[in-house]
């Protein structure tokens, strides 16, 4: 299938004018809300339309490091291969793991990166490059994908948060992944209720917020008569916002969706976080990251891979086809990745160990071209054979593919910082 | 108006003779206040209105804020706004300066400022904050402070936890480099790219490899006895190099060096002579030259041009929310300075007061540049004097063109000098490897020796042996000869002789045979002497010449450093007098702006006249009305533009005018100053005082005999620390809201999770529960409704209401009927979360 949607269109363009003109400075950033008072209605009325105007990134994190050869790169009958086939997909020519049947049905939607070396080895280390793009260095932090996104595609008015982890007992707290781009695109993680402090405490009816407020906007009036900067303007308007994000709270409740939902997505833990994570493109969110764990397969690799990917498959499949579905899989990028992947060889205990050097994304949506097989590794999977890349090039492609030019700069605070590793270029043949 | 008058004397004197502004020359009579001296400066850079200074209330919020973090209590407010004594501003200053909040602020304010809320690793923040304050409490000189942390190894159990800022940046050389670099001396030196002038890229460069040259050597050491305990260590080997961006040059061995200052001279040390403690596994090696103990004493002796501006300008953007330089971190000539005068200022007069903080703030607090209002003027009433700005214009603009016919040949100057001490370090690397060639040489040539020597000696040795032997065998020999002669019958006697002959020849052939290789040996011997004596002298050379290139370094460095001083002083002093002259042009313009849309908007409002004019006659053609309709029309554009033009200048000039500190900065509160003025706005603290007052009297009291305002002051810091101790974990939804991301410097940012934090959430909603004597208690019991309201501005916005104010609260409390409380709960949570609670005004 063809990206029909042109994530180079007039449209965005204007789209990234808005987003030039907001880029300027932190502190500038803060300005993004100002001047949004009220009318909540009126946004949340317009929102299915301008969810899917709105670019998305959507990241599903298995983490611990899938196996790319129980995944997107098998080598049956091979030395490393192990015990499990491959299995032919909606694409002709392109084969997985036969641990991923609902998937292969799905894989016209997407494409598969089977050479990625970012010769990194450590869980941490190896996650920081694949969620920043970067090397880890102590002199400079990145921002996450998600932050970048959070504030590159969110709609300069919306009181929603742009960066989202969806992650059982999530309880709203935010995390330190925005660097230099500050809290305000830090992610905050949800585990299927709506963010901390969005009901009004018990001892505060709505006439009685409603008179609050309005001394409160006095009491500004009177303030910014004669004294206001843009600080100040974006301080008083940012409670504005919240009572926009109160009012759209059910945007996180997972039991407004419907029973069929909850049970095609499946009862566990990820389904549900998978169907949160539909919810949450759907009403507005623009990067929703949801982590499937328990992929750090040292021992027993091909039975925990039967076991977690038996979870992850129809759910997954299930997530791509609704986001096809409704509309949303043209603005939406949808990436499938680990810190790393797993040996080929198999060690004494049945397993895989740590492997940055050949290894295996998969990805879709928003600005991907479907169906696409880039590199690969050598016949039996111990090195990359054709079109290396690693995690610098990856980000600028996720970039490029929400229409986001990945050569610009941020601007923090008078420092100018590339949005992307600028020795990385995009992977142009992936890009719709 | 008077104090116009009084800054366009200040001005015109400061400009025709700006050598009025320095202490010197004033040393054998009564000095100028400091902060006069500031205000004069401040004035003599100013081009646009005329701001006030603040009235009583907005001085006491903001002194209160900047110089202890939090707000005073309505009955101080009180007190303070009706005492009439003229001198109460001065004496408010002092008292707070004096009060234990102030340490603990500054606590707060320089752990943020240093460690950037990083995550603890290497030294628990307690025992840091707790060193902080101490030394703020005593007041130490901010230079020993810098020292302390600057030469921190973690080994002195006093000063240990200085060595926070090493180790809980994992001691990572690039890291502390660009943190030494930005903290320490106001310089971003990993930003090349945010400018494209290639002389500011190569000399940042140069500038944060010789700072990196003074941290590399470090390196974490973990106890082995105790793995929480770390260190940090340095080596006595490790060299940086780089390769120049400017001239492509590799350096090597870059020597150790403060920004724009000279490289540090280090004695040549040979290997075996580098450690006081070498290191070994489980040691921790002490090197006998330590450089981080040099950077340490280098940047606060006082010389430190860098290390003073950055401190003067981090000290005075505490107080006035911005920087002379800013962003703090910028320094560099295209980032000019406000004032680069005042800036000269500040630092040296830091250095002359021996980096005394109270002072430095003291004075700052006085100057009317701290205490302008942050009010802007009328836009109508712009308060800008044409006589004042005028002047000072031509000056400044007879000056910039003076400078820019001068640019260039310092600009060649620079980039010569630069070539220079490129080729200068050139040699000085390839005289480094030359000594390093001489020494292993030499220590080659000593074991050569060492070997031959010890051969030599060997058969000395025998031959003295042998020599010994046939002593004794030569007379046995012909003892027996004679015996055997005078017994011919005797075979075992002849068997003796003959044997003891055998043995003399065997012996003397043996003799000889050690005498030839002795023979043989001497001239070896001598040779490998002689070639030791030579290494030892090539050594010796190399290692003069090793000094020599170094000291060549030096002076190349030393020219460098001026001519680049130079050229970019006159930069920075070009883009500064572009600033201003805009400014005061900008400034000047305005008047006619304003004249002309005035002027449009009554041409307009004429063509309107007209046109309505002609819809009362009868006899008008549609051409007449077609005519008068679009003048009418075009006359009202005119008019917007002319509007919108002079809106667009009064806003650049209210924003030039904060960052030329004629007109205060609205300051954000920092979360913690937030977190210290919402407790004390609801009556939390006042609970905590009344609540902790027995036990710190308790504790004052056993201290023992001492005079009454010792006694006093014990008490108020006791009390103080219980306080804080109490409510300390109050602060840290706070910083997790509001503060920045661990590691990026402090930026302010407005997020929806702030506001719902403030709006609904437990703590403040908790704080406002009636119970007490709080905030809202307190204000319940209260009849009269205009008491109210002044009760309630006074707490939390420490001012007095309005009159429309007043009027609010009567008409809130009135529509509440009997829900009296709610309504008093209400209005307080408003004031909590209005921006004038938010900013520091």
């Amino acid at each position: 299938m063809k990206c029909h949607y042109a994530c180079r269109s007039a449209e965005h363009l204007m789209e990234r004018r808005k987003f030039l003109g907001t880029v300027a400075g932190i502190a500038g950033a803060g300005m993004a809300g100002a001047g949004t008072v009220g009318m909540p209605g009126v946004v949340q009325a317009a929102m299915p339309e301008l969810a899917a105007k709105q670019k998305h990134i959507l990241i599903v994190w298995l983490a611990g490091g899938l196996s790319q050869l129980e995944s997107w790169d098998p080598k049956p009958k091979t030395d490393t291969g192990g015990p499990f086939r491959a299995i032919p997909t909606s694409v002709p020519g392109t084969h997985i793991s036969e641990l991923l049947p609902y998937t292969a049905k799905q894989m016209h939607h997407l494409s598969i990166v089977r050479s990625i070396d970012t010769k990194e080895n450590d869980h941490g280390k190896g996650a920081y490059c694949m969620k920043t793009g970067r090397r880890q260095e102590p002199v400079a932090d990145y921002p996450h994908l998600g932050a970048v996104g959070a504030k590159l595609l969110s709609p300069v008015d919306s009181p929603l948060p742009g960066h989202i982890h969806v992650q059982a007992g999530g309880s709203g707290g935010s995390r330190d992944d925005s660097a230099f781009l500050g809290p305000r695109y830090a992610s905050i993680s949800l585990g299927g209720g709506p963010p901390r402090n969005t009901a009004l405490p018990e001892h505060v009816t709505p006439e009685a917020d409603a008179r609050r407020h309005a001394f409160r906007m006095q009491a500004n009036d009177h303030f910014a008569r004669r004294r206001r900067s843009a600080q100040s303007d974006a301080f008083v308007s940012s409670f504005d916002q919240a009572r926009q994000l109160m009012e759209r709270r059910d945007v996180f409740d997972n039991t407004k969706e419907p029973q069929r939902d909850v049970e095609r997505y499946g009862s566990h833990e990820f389904g549900q976080n998978c169907l949160l994570a539909r919810r949450l493109i759907e009403q507005g969110i623009s990067c929703v990251q949801v982590t499937h764990t328990n992929y750090d397969t040292h021992h027993e690799n091909f039975d925990f891979h039967i076991e977690q990917l038996g979870e992850f498959d129809q759910t997954f499949a299930t997530l791509v086809a609704d986001l096809v579905d409704r509309g949303l899989w043209d603005s939406t990028l949808l990436v499938v990745m680990s810190e790393f992947g797993r040996t080929p060889k198999i060690n004494n205990r049945f397993g895989r160990d740590h492997w940055g050097r050949a290894w295996s994304v998969a990805l879709g949506g928003c600005g991907i071209q479907p169906s696409a097989v880039i590199g690969k590794t050598n016949d039996n999977g111990t090195e990359v054979a054709d079109r290396q890349v690693d995690h610098g090039h990856l980000f600028h492609t996720y970039l490029q593919a929400v229409g986001v030019d990945s050569t610009e700069k941020f601007d923090a605070g008078g420092r100018s910082i590339p949005m992307a590793d600028p020795a990385a270029e995009p992977i142009t043949e992936l890009l719709a | 108006m008077h104090f116009a008058r009084l800054s366009l004397l200040l001005r015109v004197a400061v400009w025709a003779c700006p050598i009025l502004a320095a202490p010197a020359l004033f040393a054998d009579e009564q000095p100028q206040p400091f902060h006069e001296q500031i205000d004069a400066l401040v004035e003599s850079a100013a081009a646009g209105p005329e701001v006030p200074l603040c009235d009583d209330a907005d001085f006491l919020r903001r002194a209160y804020l900047d110089l202890t973090g939090t707000i005073p209590a309505a009955d101080t407010a009180r007190t303070f706004l009706d005492d009439e004594d003229p001198a109460k501003r001065q004496k408010l200053v002092d008292r707070l300066l004096a009060s234990p909040r102030f340490a603990r602020h500054m606590q707060h304010t320089f752990d943020v400022m240093w460690m950037e809320r990083r995550r603890d690793s290497g030294i628990a923040r307690a025992e840091w904050q707790e060193y902080l304050r101490k030394h703020f409490e005593a007041n130490t000189p901010l230079d020993q402070i810098a020292r302390e942390i600057l030469g921190a190894d973690g080994s002195d159990p006093e000063s240990r936890p200085a060595a926070k800022f090493y180790l809980d940046r994992q001691g990572e050389a690039n890291l502390l480099a660009r943190d030494v670099g930005r903290l320490f001396f106001g310089r971003d030196l990993q930003c090349a790219q945010c400018h494209d002038h290639p002389l500011i890229d190569d000399y940042l460069q140069s500038e944060y490899h010789g700072l990196m040259a003074f941290v590399n050597r470090g390196q974490v050491f973990t106890d082995a006895k105790d793995k929480n305990k770390v260190y940090f260590a340095e080596l006595a080997e490790g060299e940086v190099s780089y390769e120049s961006v400017f001239t492509g040059e590799r350096r090597e061995r870059v020597m150790p060096e403060l920004p724009q200052g000279t490289p540090v001279t280090e004695p040549v040390l040979s290997k075996d002579e580098q450690y006081v403690v070498a290191p070994a596994k489980n040691v921790r090696p002490i090197p006998k030259f330590s450089r981080r103990a040099q950077l340490a004493s280098l940047a606060t002796s006082g010389t430190s041009k860098a290390f003073n501006r950055n401190l003067a300008n981090r000290l005075w953007a505490l107080m006035l929310g911005r920087g002379v330089v800013h962003p703090l971190d910028m320094h560099h000539s295209a980032n000019p300075p406000a004032s680069n005068e005042l800036l000269t200022l500040l630092a040296d007069e830091l250095v002359r007061s021996k980096y005394d903080l109270k002072h430095f703030l003291r004075e700052i607090a006085l100057s009317q540049a701290y205490q302008r209002a942050s009010i802007e003027p009328e836009p109508s009433q712009p308060n800008i004097d044409p006589g004042a700005i005028s002047p000072a214009l031509a000056a400044w603009q007879q000056e910039a063109e003076k400078l820019s016919a001068e640019l260039p040949d310092l600009e060649e100057a620079d980039i010569l000098a630069a070539v220079a001490l490129g080729e200068a370090y050139e040699k000085f690397a390839a005289a480094g490897e030359a000594r390093d060639k001489a020494e292993k040489a030499r220590a080659e040539a000593k074991q050569t020796s060492d070997e031959v020597a010890k051969g030599l000696a060997d058969a000395v040795k025998q031959v003295a042996t042998h020599d010994d032997v046939l002593k004794t065998l030569v007379p046995a020999r012909k003892a027996a000869d004679a015996a055997a002669a005078k017994l011919p019958e005797d075979k075992p006697l002849a068997e003796a002789a003959a044997t003891i002959k055998q043995r003399t020849e065997e012996t003397q052939a043996q003799l000889e045979a050690q005498q030839k290789i002795v023979a043989e040996k001497k001239p070896a011997n001598q040779a490998a002497s002689v070639k030791l004596a030579e290494a030892d002298k090539k050594l010796a050379e190399a290692t003069a010449a090793l000094t020599q290139a170094r000291s060549e370094v030096e002076k190349a460095d030393a020219v460098a450093t001026e001519a680049a001083t130079r050229a970019r002083a006159a930069t920075a002093r070009s883009n500064e007098l572009t600033q201003r002259i805009e400014d005061a042009q900008r400034a000047l313009d305005y008047q006619r702006l304003l004249a002309a849309a005035s002027e449009a908007e009554a041409a307009a409002k004429a063509a309107t006249e007209q046109l309505a004019s002609l819809d009362a006659q009868e006899s008008v053609t549609d051409e007449q009305r077609t005519a008068a309709e679009s003048a009418a029309a075009e006359a009202q554009q005119k008019a917007t533009t002319a509007r919108e033009q002079a809106e667009a200048a009064w806003a650049t000039i209210v924003e030039r005018s904060t960052t030329n500190f004629g007109l205060a900065a609205l300051k954000p509160l920092s979360p913690e100053q937030l977190a210290w003025a919402t407790m004390q706005a609801v009556g939390l603290v006042d609970q905590q005082q009344a609540a902790q007052l027995a036990e710190a009297k308790k504790h004052a009291e056993a201290a023992g005999e001492m005079s009454p305002e010792d006694h006093e002051a014990l008490q108020a810091r006791l009390l103080e620390g219980l306080v804080d101790k109490k409510l300390a974990g109050n602060i840290k939804q706070f910083v997790e809201l509001f503060g920045q991301q661990p590691g990026q410097p402090p930026a302010f940012q407005v997020t929806v999770h702030q506001a719902l934090f403030l709006a609904n959430g437990g703590q403040l909603a908790g704080w406002l529960n009636p119970a007490n004597n709080n905030l809202t208690e307190r204000l319940a019991a209260i009849e009269d409704p205009a008491a109210l309201a002044d009760e309630l501005y006074l707490s939390v916005l420490t001012r007095r209401p309005t009159a429309e104010e007043q009027k609010q609260v009567t008409e809130y409390l009135a529509s509440a009927g009997d829900e009296r409380a709610a309504a008093v709960r209400e209005m307080a949570w408003s004031l909590l979360t209005s921006a004038e609670f938010r900013f520091n005004r």
